[in-house]
């Protein structure tokens, strides 16, 4: 008896060295398998959020729609919930055929997806899950965007969905370009802060990101505009990344270090872009 | 019906933790679900059936994260075989004993991921920034914990798991005595 339990906990110790030993090849497929089977599941969380949110907001107005309903008979108060949830699916058709507009001027080809979770499980990163995976010709390494510019990068595929590396996460890196200059540098997030709009996500903005090793003969002004540089190949050229806010001296004193206003609003993506953008080489 | 169970509890878990926002005033730490699921195992069953929840819950949380495979399995025994070596100690039953367990638990994993994760070069986190983390951790698993043990233990009673499971690792630790 006391043979079998060792045996039992050895076997379970030689799974978890097993499980850290894993070829990475293997553990990918394995990840992105399981991550298939849960995405389903995870589709309807967020479904479930977006309801709650507009329980929210009417919640929020029941002062003004009590005041109203003193004077109202029972059919305009159904009538003014209807008009509530056309108005919302008229404003995300607004917002989606925007989106189509932009899609249809890109070179690259684009995917729209939705964003499904926010954050990893782990809450590490700053992360997104997009309802779209290789099935839909998604890849590892691919800008994703929305209309006002760059959003982040794919980390993980799998068939159906996909983790995106956010801008404002502290290991993004771009090789960026001051629109105008030759100045160009490497950009990098700083995670998030307090602030912003309220949202049942998240109760925050992207912190400034930081523009770094920017050459000192380069005159950067505030407000400039930065766009990805293409160099290194892992995005194209031209992908608005933000606005200059503030400019200094790297204390060594060898080049400049520029705080950038994201471009994207990264605190509150719904839909993006996956730019099937292949990297060079 | 155990694994049943297990496989449910573990499955809601890891659902619920992806779920909910990872609040900004806490460093973005989320409802450490998972843990608080492996900490109900080391408390209500035998040592075994908790290294099976924790490599589940492990690798159900490295598959719906960029954490590497094996890592959060890893956090999760290491915490779960700690809690069970305090239990013959401590009255499980009391929700303060489980929110000071899962408040330990919560700060000591995200110490640990912290030190992984920035040792591969995975994070890029100031120091003060990690230890927020870590306190916010330990915050939140204070929280989750007891809620996790109610719910299992309910999910537990309703199949019939409780009496018999937890007849069995009483003697089984009645058997070994206080550690």
């Amino acid at each position: 008896m006391r043979g079998g339990k060792a045996l039992v906990y050895l076997t379970l110790v030689l799974a978890i060295l097993v499980l850290l030993n894993l070829p990475l090849s293997f553990s990918l497929r394995v990840k992105a398998r399981l991550r298939d089977q849960v995405a389903p599941l995870r589709g309807l969380g967020a479904s479930a959020a977006r309801r709650l949110s507009g329980v929210g907001a009417f919640l929020a107005d029941a002062w003004g729609f009590h005041r109203r309903q003193e004077n109202l008979a029972q059919a305009l108060t159904e009538a003014r919930a209807a008009l509530w949830r056309l108005q919302a699916l008229e404003e995300e058709n607004r917002e989606l055929r925007r989106l189509v507009g932009f899609a249809s001027q890109q070179p690259a080809r684009l995917v729209l997806g939705e964003v499904v979770a926010r954050g990893d499980v782990s809450g590490w990163w700053e992360t997104l899950t997009l309802n779209r995976g290789w099935q839909h010709g998604i890849a590892t390494n691919m800008p994703v965007v929305t209309a006002e510019g760059l959003v982040g990068r794919t980390v993980a595929v799998s068939r159906q969905t996909c983790e995106v590396l956010l801008l404002s996460d502290p290991t993004f890196k771009v090789a960026a370009r001051v629109a105008g200059t030759e100045g160009t540098g490497i950009v990098r997030g700083r995670g998030m802060r307090s602030g912003g709009p309220p949202r049942l996500e998240l109760l925050a903005a992207a912190e400034p990101v930081r523009m770094d090793y920017v050459s000192c003969d380069v005159n950067v002004v505030a407000g400039a505009a930065v766009q990805t540089s293409g160099l290194g190949g892992l995005y194209p050229p031209g992908i608005p990344v933000g606005r200059v806010l503030r400019v200094a001296r790297d204390p060594s004193g060898l080049y400049q270090r520029a705080d950038l206003e994201p471009a994207a609003d990264l605190a509150g993506l719904k839909y993006v872009f996956v730019m099937l953008y292949a990297p060079e080489g | 019906m155990t694994w049943a169970v297990m496989l449910c509890v573990l499955l809601g878990a890891a659902l619920l933790q992806s779920g909910l926002p990872g609040w900004i005033w806490l460093g973005g730490a989320k409802w450490p679900f998972l843990l608080a699921a492996t900490l109900y195992y080391a408390f209500t069953r035998r040592p075994a059936t908790m290294l099976v929840a924790a490599i589940v819950g492990g690798v159900l949380q490295d598959a719906l994260s960029p954490l590497p495979f094996g890592y959060s399995a890893f956090c999760l025994a290491g915490v779960g075989l700690l809690a069970a070596a305090f239990r013959p100690l401590v009255l499980g039953e009391s929700v303060t004993t489980q929110a000071v367990f899962g408040a330990v638990a919560g700060a000591a994993s995200a110490m640990a991921w912290y030190v992984l994760l920035a040792g591969r070069g995975a994070v890029e986190w100031p120091f003060a920034r990690a230890l927020w983390r870590v306190a916010a951790d330990g915050l939140l698993g204070a929280a989750a914990t007891p809620l996790t043990f109610g719910a299992a233990r309910a999910l537990d009673r309703m199949v019939g798991n409780v009496t018999d499971e937890e007849r069995e690792a009483e003697s089984w630790y009645g058997r070994r005595g206080p550690a």
